[in-house]
């Protein structure tokens, strides 16, 4: 590097790295933040369902004559009012109706709708609706439905497994063969709810060829294709709207409400809203739940520890309906593999149907699960060698550069650091607390966890599934003959138009569409939503970084389908990766044109200006200088300028996986080490958690802030999902749908979260970052549960790691003694 | 039945006919329009997103009678900013970044208020007694506990003090 690049490198990242308060703070702390559920527009009708009251039944008839009749009802709608109600809501299989027509199948299932002038109205209208049932078996375990006389929930399949797959690699009998010893057992997780504070709230509208929608949705673009193929519109004449929201988690990632909400505003007509708001009840018993699931898992190692075959296999509890389920056990064996190094792999998944409430992804998608069974494993290896936990972890897991037996390749990796960090923050505690235990009530453990996660996924969506609905020309014709994509060869064969025939939906891509206005400010559009996490501000500050124009000089809109920036939405701790990416190209075409005018007026070389701090100025002399508003107007004002309108796409270099589910699913990858040190009280079972611990490999954290609260809400969640909370069914129903007996864990009892990040900067990355959505919940529950084996000598094996489940186990064991 | 009440929100004076089972929170959302009033679980006490200020005491508004405010102040978040500037609370919430969706926000904020005004000097503690009503989601509540120990320093120098 020159003397003059490491000057022009010295103050290189002028905001990115900042703790910059986020842009919508203000809004939000003085209660002037719109969010879906506070819009009132005029002439607004409000909508309720109908829902089953049972978890399987046929439906023999729909009475919706009294309802109607009702004064101030104005629409009631079943299944067959909706065009294309049957094969719009699938990921992988098209199991699932908007609203059911001829069977329910868990309690909660929708039947009908109505939209009325007041809620108290639509209520009294959904209980006139008479419906009669005829009541079949149901099944509520997964073990139970996959026995061979288990009553079928869906006709179609033979069997209630939905799907069932492998993941191999190499050979695991022969990596068996070759330990020394092997360690195997079954772990179990509950259903746990997203529970964001804002429930699921809609607002739509028709005006006879528009159809606008508001509403909390993480997914705006992939909702517009659903609703476009439902109601038969074209992409462009469908709007949704995504304002402040009130949290997801993963929750509107498969939003039955939006679609339901948009159906009843099409039949209502004459540009007339409709405002449907779940519930908190309704949240719970009607909106997809956390999925719970069964994991056995089989290591084998040599005595010195190095791992030689890994096997495993998840019973996931899909509920009524596939939907993520399948998509979901492929990604845990995508997890499996690429933790710890080990060419003999077995991942085995079955995605198996009940009469439960669907299960929907939620933050980690299956890891959190994963790493729960197969980090209690790892530990329980390291204490059959006599190996301790973190020296067997480091001497197993993954390194930079390493390409795993499932095809993904670890361009940035810097696990090795995450786990030799947190190890050193808790090594002279643990040396302590092996002293401190003996006589006391209150034993003290401290366990760990480590893994990998995805930052962007490639999953592949069948794409005629994505345009149409379905997989197969047949099947579309027969339901639509004037389907425009399906034609009748002159063999008698139906077959799909001529170039409409690629397979897959082969891509992670987002957009940006970034305008510098005639004064200098900048409107930033992007595809994907702010959910909460600070994505705006974090789009904001990439933009400013590079272009120069400050941060409130940039407004970044986000979630409107009608800025035309194209991005397939928040999820798979995507946004600031592939956005970022996309926002970063963008301001990067802007820049140029900035440049190309600002060399005129300052007479100098482009690569001689920088720009910062609303202005653009020569590097070696830096009072030379240009405000950005000047540079802007010429663009607009003069024969010269032509504008500042860019756009961008990013796709990221993932690869799809193959015939035998291997691939690099995204570009970068997260890592992560934690620990966790508790406290059990022997004589009640009660878990406390005194202090985290949480090392997060991220690539150039943008905004400190942002980050931090990323893992501190994460590790909430993830105490959550370890010791509290249990959405509890009894016969498909759900006994506990409010916050009184859905325990989510109150300020008390969060411990100090010590956050590292290991910031080393991803090549891909925009300006050098990853993501951080995701991981910090996924090492929680593993690290507690070890965390108590180390106090108790007891291996936890279910969660929520309840009192009454510590004690049981307490007793089992018959010794309170440390081992 | 309905009644005759008076209020005074956020300053202004406002008169209303009310229903019997008219609860306070209906009736600022929905006709006072201060949409910053939030709900986030059934209006039954279990979320505290719908805190409002009567009298200067933080009370749950979805199980608040809006007739048993007759003749009360109320503040709500909406009320909060001094002379066109943001609350000591505001403030520290938003340097602090104890803000993810924001949802949550008007309660934490309102509580606190009602904490602070009374206790200046409220220890860590107190703080999580007074929040023990409030959920949020997103933040895990150590940024929020950073931010009211932040705005407390305000509140304990009488200098500085408003509101
Ligand atoms: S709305 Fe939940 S406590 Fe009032
Ligand atoms: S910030 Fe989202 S609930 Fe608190």
């Amino acid at each position: 590097m020159s003397v003059l690049e490491s000057i022009y490198e010295r103050d290189r990242l002028e905001v990115v790295g900042h703790r910059v308060p986020r842009l919508d703070g203000i809004e939000k702390v003085t209660g002037t933040a719109q969010y879906t559920t506070d819009i009132e527009l005029p002439k607004m009708l409000y909508g309720q369902t109908l829902k089953s009251p049972y978890p399987h039944a046929v439906i023999k008839s729909i009475d919706i004559s009294q309802a109607q009749s009702l004064p101030g009802v104005i629409c009631v709608i079943t299944g067959g009012d909706i065009p294309n109600n049957n094969r719009v809501m699938g990921i992988t299989v098209s199991d699932q109706s908007i609203l059911s027509a001829d069977r329910v199948r868990f309690v909660g299932d929708e039947i009908a709708a109505v939209a009325a002038i007041d809620e108290k109205t639509a209520e009294k209208a959904v209980s006139l609706i008479r419906v009669e049932y005829q009541p079949l078996p149901a099944v509520f375990s997964a073990d139970r439905a996959m026995t061979k006389d288990a009553f079928l929930v869906h006709d179609f399949a033979k069997s209630n497994v939905g799907s069932s797959k492998q993941v191999v690699a190499q050979d695991v009998e022969e990596g068996f063969s070759e330990a020394d010893v092997i360690v195997e057992d079954t772990f179990l997780t509950s259903p746990i709810e997203h529970a964001p504070m804002e429930t699921e709230a809609v607002v739509s509208s028709y005006d006879g060829s528009n159809l606008k929608v508001w509403s909390t949705t993480q997914v705006p673009y992939w909702d517009r294709v659903v609703l476009s193929r439902m109601l038969g519109i074209p992409q462009h004449r469908v709007r949704v709207i995504t304002p402040h929201v009130g949290g997801g988690f993963g929750g509107r990632d498969l939003f039955t409400l939006l679609y339901i909400c948009a159906a009843l505003a099409w039949r209502v007509g004459g540009s007339r809203p409709v405002k449907m708001v779940r519930t908190r009840e309704e949240e719970f018993t009607c909106s997809t739940n956390r999925h719970s699931m069964q994991i056995r898992i089989k290591l084998g190692a040599k005595k010195e520890g190095l791992l030689t075959a890994m096997q495993g296999k998840a019973i996931i509890d899909a509920g009524a309906f596939v939907g993520w389920a399948e998509a979901l056990g492929q990604a845990q064996g995508h997890l499996f593999a690429s933790r710890y190094k080990c060419e003999n792999i077995k991942w085995e998944h079955y995605t198996v149907y009940t009469n439960n409430t669907p299960g929907g992804p939620m933050r980690g998608f299956g890891n959190g699960e994963l790493s729960f069974a197969l980090e209690s494993m790892m530990d329980q290896l390291a204490r059959e060698l006599l190996i301790d936990p973190i020296k067997l972890r480091r001497m197993n897991i993954v390194k930079q550069g390493y390409v795993t037996p499932i095809g993904w390749n670890l361009k940035g990796c810097h696990l090795d650091e995450c786990v030799d960090r947190v190890a050193e923050y808790f090594r002279a505690k643990r040396i302590e607390l092996q002293q401190t235990n003996a006589n006391s009530r209150f034993k003290r453990g401290i366990g760990f966890a480590c893994g990998s996660h995805w930052c962007g996924w490639r999953p592949g969506y069948n794409a005629r599934i994505w345009r149409t609905g379905y997989a197969k020309p047949e099947e579309l014709y027969a339901a639509n003959p004037s389907s425009p994509y399906v034609f009748v060869g002159e063999n008698g064969k139906v077959q799909w138009r001529a170039g409409f025939d690629s397979e897959l939906y082969d891509a992670d891509p987002s957009s940006c569409i970034l305008n510098i206005s005639d004064d200098g400010t900048a409107t930033v559009h992007i595809g994907e939503v702010d959910m909460g996490q600070g994505l705006y501000t974090t789009i904001a500050m990439i933009v400013s970084e590079e272009t120069g124009i400050k941060l409130e000089d940039i407004n970044v809109v986000g979630g409107d389908t009608n800025s035309g920036a194209f991005g397939i939405g928040t999820f798979a701790s995507r946004s600031t990766y592939i956005a970022g990416n996309a926002a970063l190209k963008a301001a990067k075409k802007a820049k140029e044109i900035l440049f190309d005018l600002a060399s005129d007026m300052l007479n100098a070389p482009t690569d001689q200006l920088k720009a910062a701090d609303g202005k653009i100025f020569l590097r070696s002399y830096p009072e030379r200088s240009v405000f950005i508003a000047d540079v802007a107007l010429r663009a607009y004002a003069t024969r010269r300028g032509g504008g500042i309108m860019v756009s961008s796409f990013h796709d990221p270099d993932s690869v799809l996986p193959d015939s035998n589910g291997k691939g690099s699913i995204a570009e970068a990858y997260l890592f992560f080490a934690q620990g966790v040190e508790v406290e059990v009280d022997i004589e009640t079972g009660i878990v406390r958690v005194l202090e985290v611990v949480s090392c997060h490999d991220v690539g150039k954290v943008i905004n400190p802030i942002e980050a931090e609260g990323q893992v501190q809400g994460s590790v909430h969640q993830g105490i959550g999902h370890a010791l509290t909370e249990e959405v509890i069914r009894q016969k498909g129903r759900i006994q506990n749908p409010n916050f009184l007996n859905y325990v989510i864990p109150p300020s008390v009892q969060m411990p100090k979260v010590k956050i590292m990040f290991v910031e080393k900067s991803e090549t891909s990355g925009p300006l050098g970052a990853k993501g951080i959505g995701e991981p910090a919940m996924v090492g929680i529950a593993p690290a507690i549960a070890n965390a108590i084996y180390d106090a108790v000598g007891i291996r936890m094996k279910t969660l929520p790691m309840g009192p009454e489940k510590v004690l049981a186990e307490l007793q089992n064991t018959g010794s309170h003694e440390k081992l | 039945m309905t009644s005759n009440i008076n209020l005074k929100i956020n300053g202004a004076r406002y008169a209303f006919s009310v229903r019997d089972d008219e609860t306070l929170l209906e009736l600022l959302r929905t006709r006072v329009g201060l949409t910053g009033v939030k709900k986030a679980c059934d209006a039954i006490g279990e979320c505290g997103a719908c805190t409002v200020l009567v009298g200067g005491r933080a009370i749950y508004s979805c199980l608040y009678p809006a007739l048993r405010a007759d003749g009360a102040e109320i503040v709500t978040i909406e009320g909060l900013a001094v002379d066109g500037g943001l609350n000591p609370i505001q403030e520290s919430f938003l340097k602090l970044g104890a803000i993810q969706c924001g949802f949550c926000t008007p309660g934490m904020i309102l509580s606190t208020q009602a904490l602070l005004e009374e206790n200046p000097e409220a220890s860590v503690q107190d703080i999580h007694d007074a929040l023990s009503g409030n959920l949020c989601r997103c933040t895990g509540y150590e940024k929020i506990i950073e931010a009211i120990m932040m705005a407390k320093q305000t509140y304990a120098k009488p200098v500085s003090r408003r509101g």
